[in-house]
């Protein structure tokens, strides 16, 4: 086992689309206070891969999709490490160079749709302007490419769908079109902020499936952006898990499920509810999650957690890194037993 | 707590807080200036019951009719057809004097805590606004109760002075809850009331609402599209699909046996930690025909029809009534065996 504060080497498969390291944000607030809210983030996604942000509200989850995409004004947001995308490292890139890449390269898709779509035009009109903007397909191959992806993302009936306006649809074929055109440029990762939040169960699961799908089919890394570990357990491949702004816990997504390693990350899984049997309860965590103005020094983990020891309460928390998977914790369950 | 528990007591013995029979209400609208106005049933011979001490969850889509079903129990819109009987005796028949909504004993918690609490008034004040409203009881009676109440909630005494966003989300809803059974409700209706909290915080609600359930002889209706939720919490459950209910039983039978294709297909979508995965059954169809097809529900057949994979003739030529089966009720021509 190896034990360090540095970034580790974690496994990256060949040339990652997104690459962070380091990544720590501050927020400026109006009495002139610069608050971390995220405290050095390190990960990367690969073509292709299926990558799940889960942390619960006030983690820097959003942060950091936004981060990405520097949708937040310098002046509000400041970003410290690197956030490597190809041969641009866009936590210090310029506008000029950011631009051409949004919507083209990177692209994201929220949680309402309604509010991303123009309630005044119709599916046709706004895709075909997504395809415009960046002028990749000209022509008659534009419309083209608006069925198909239309297809892709499992419209039975593209046509019909094509002149519909966004309140003729339901909230699960809304985000659909959402998906279909932030896919439309051919983009290389798609940054999925809860997009099936506020979908109802039966569509959830499609939505979720479609967005794996189009990933594997068109090797697409997707950071998805999730509050809820078991929506994300079945599609992604590797999970981070994010608590006050650290990276708790981060490997393959199937292994944190079934033997997480940080407490919180345990009492979490806890808190999926499950069947009383003979009035039994389970317990959840006690408390709330801190926030961004009460962090101290150590874990931000600690007032909750379980297994707390005095050194959770000073310094900085040692990273410990198993093959595939980190956990940052005084005393990782289950990762320590197997040596 | 001497008040608490006599109530208890008396809780002890089962009576019936809700009886909900064929209860009907549509919303008409029109599309156009000089188009006939388009008839939405958003709630179709609804029945529902619930007892002393039970917790009765709805479950379905958005747009099934749970929350319009909640609004016509409180009294925030009017039923077109139906018979409900509460604790306190008949809210509602067709023809007959309708109770007003503050005799009926039933209160609301909602999905949003920071929504339904007002950022200008202190805890004291907006525990105790229907107790003043009520005019029973002097101010500091009153104070007496929101203490209590508070407490009784799981927050300090001293959170009488303090304003509603000095609390974290988890403990909004705890003084939405305390608001709400203050006014010594027989029901208590749910609305999604632990979706918006994390799902770390989400676990303490659902314990409360035991608690209280055990302590002060509480009915719940809990309305939730999260499975796992309903699970947890609910001893029965009722599962409604544009605004009919297909199956209602007890908990475990509903979750173990579904009888109606629908319930089956809601248990399937849900995700599961560790369960083998069942794959969902497409919702396309479903929402092809939406566009065209508002109305559907009208039409003498299955509102389940076109999702449904069991499907036979007689589904789209009749309608299924909700009638016994075996463990639970379901409303279905060909079930799940």
């Amino acid at each position: 086992m190896l034990m360090s504060n540095s970034i580790p080497d974690l496994p990256v498969t060949k040339d990652p689309v997104l690459s962070i390291e380091g990544l720590s944000l501050f927020v400026r607030t109006d009495d002139g206070r610069r608050l971390k809210i995220v405290e050095n983030a390190s990960f990367s996604i690969g073509p292709g891969q299926f990558f799940a942000l889960v942390g619960e509200s006030g983690s820097g989850k959003t942060m950091i999709a936004r981060a990405v995409m520097r949708l937040v004004p310098d002046a509000v947001l400041e970003i410290d490490g690197s956030i490597r995308f190809g041969a641009y490292d866009l936590a210090h890139a310029s506008e000029r160079i950011l631009r051409p890449l949004r919507g083209a390269e990177i692209t994201m898709i929220f949680q309402e749709p309604m509010s991303s779509l123009n309630p005044l035009m119709t599916v046709e009109r706004q895709l075909m302007e997504v395809i415009d903007a960046h002028g990749r397909f000209k022509g008659p191959e534009q419309r083209e490419r608006i069925i198909e992806l239309l297809r892709r993302v499992r419209f039975r009936d593209p046509e019909l769908i094509l002149r519909a306006f966004p309140h003729e649809l339901s909230g699960g074929m809304r985000q659909r079109v959402m998906i279909a055109a932030a896919l439309i440029n051919e983009p290389k990762l798609l940054i999925a902020d809860e997009p099936t939040t506020a979908l109802d169960v039966t569509i959830q699961r499609e939505v979720l499936d479609i967005i794996a799908e189009l990933a594997r089919d068109m090797g697409l890394a997707v950071l998805f952006i999730s509050h809820d570990l078991s929506l994300v357990y079945e599609n992604a491949d590797e999970i981070a898990v994010l608590y006050g702004g650290v990276v708790m816990e981060h490997g393959p997504a199937r292994d944190i499920i079934e033997r997480p390693a940080h407490p919180y990350t345990a009492a979490l899984l806890a808190c999926v509810p499950h069947r009383r049997v003979k009035g039994s309860r389970q317990a959840g965590i006690e408390g709330s999650v801190p926030s961004v103005a009460d962090w101290r020094q150590g874990c931000r983990f600690v007032d909750r957690c379980q297994q707390a020891r005095d050194a959770c309460r000073s310094g900085d928390i040692p990273l410990v890194v198993d093959g595939p998977r980190s956990v940052r914790c005084v005393a990782p369950l289950l990762l320590g037993e197997r040596h | 707590m001497s008040v608490m528990d006599t109530v208890a007591t008396s809780a002890l013995e089962k009576r019936l807080l809700l009886d909900a029979r064929g209860v009907s209400k549509s919303f008409w609208r029109r599309t156009g200036l000089f188009t006939k106005a388009v008839e939405n049933r958003a709630l179709d011979d609804v029945s529902l019951t619930v007892a002393t001490g039970e917790i009765v969850g709805l479950v379905g889509e958005s747009g099934c009719g749970k929350s319009t079903l909640a609004k016509v129990l409180l009294g925030l819109e009017r039923a077109d057809a139906g018979v409900l009987h509460g604790a306190m005796g008949a809210i509602f028949a067709a023809g007959a004097r309708t109770m007003p909504p503050a005799e009926r004993g039933i209160q609301m918690i909602f999905q949003d805590p920071y929504g339904s609490l007002n950022p200008r008034m202190k805890v004291g004040a907006l525990i105790g606004e229907g107790l003043r409203i009520q005019g029973c009881l002097s101010k500091a009676e009153i104070r007496d109760e929101v203490r209590r109440h508070i407490t009784l909630v799981g927050l300090s005494e001293d959170s009488i002075d303090k304003y509603a966003h000095q609390f974290s989300g988890g403990q909004r809803q705890r003084l939405c809850i305390a608001r709400a059974i203050i006014m010594k409700p027989s029901l208590l209706i749910a609305d999604e009331a632990a979706s918006a909290l994390d799902v770390s915080v989400q676990m303490q609600i659902l314990n409360l609402l035991l608690d209280l359930r055990d302590r002060i002889g509480l009915g719940v209706i809990f309305i939730s599209h999260d499975m796992g939720v309903i699970e947890y919490l609910c001893d029965r459950i009722a599962v409604m699909y544009r605004g009919r209910v297909v199956e209602e039983g007890p908990a475990d039978a509903v979750l173990d046996r579904p009888r109606h294709p629908y319930t089956a297909h809601l248990i399937a979508a849900r995700p599961r930690v560790g369960a083998k995965r069942i794959n969902a059954v497409s919702a396309d169809a479903f929402d092809a025909t939406e566009i065209t097809n508002e109305a559907a529900s009208l039409v003498r057949r299955c509102v389940y029809a076109e999702r449904c994979p069991n499907r036979i003739d007689r589904c789209t030529l009749e309608r299924p009534e909700l009638v016994r089966d075996y463990e639970t009720s379901i409303s279905c021509f060909n079930p799940m065996s």
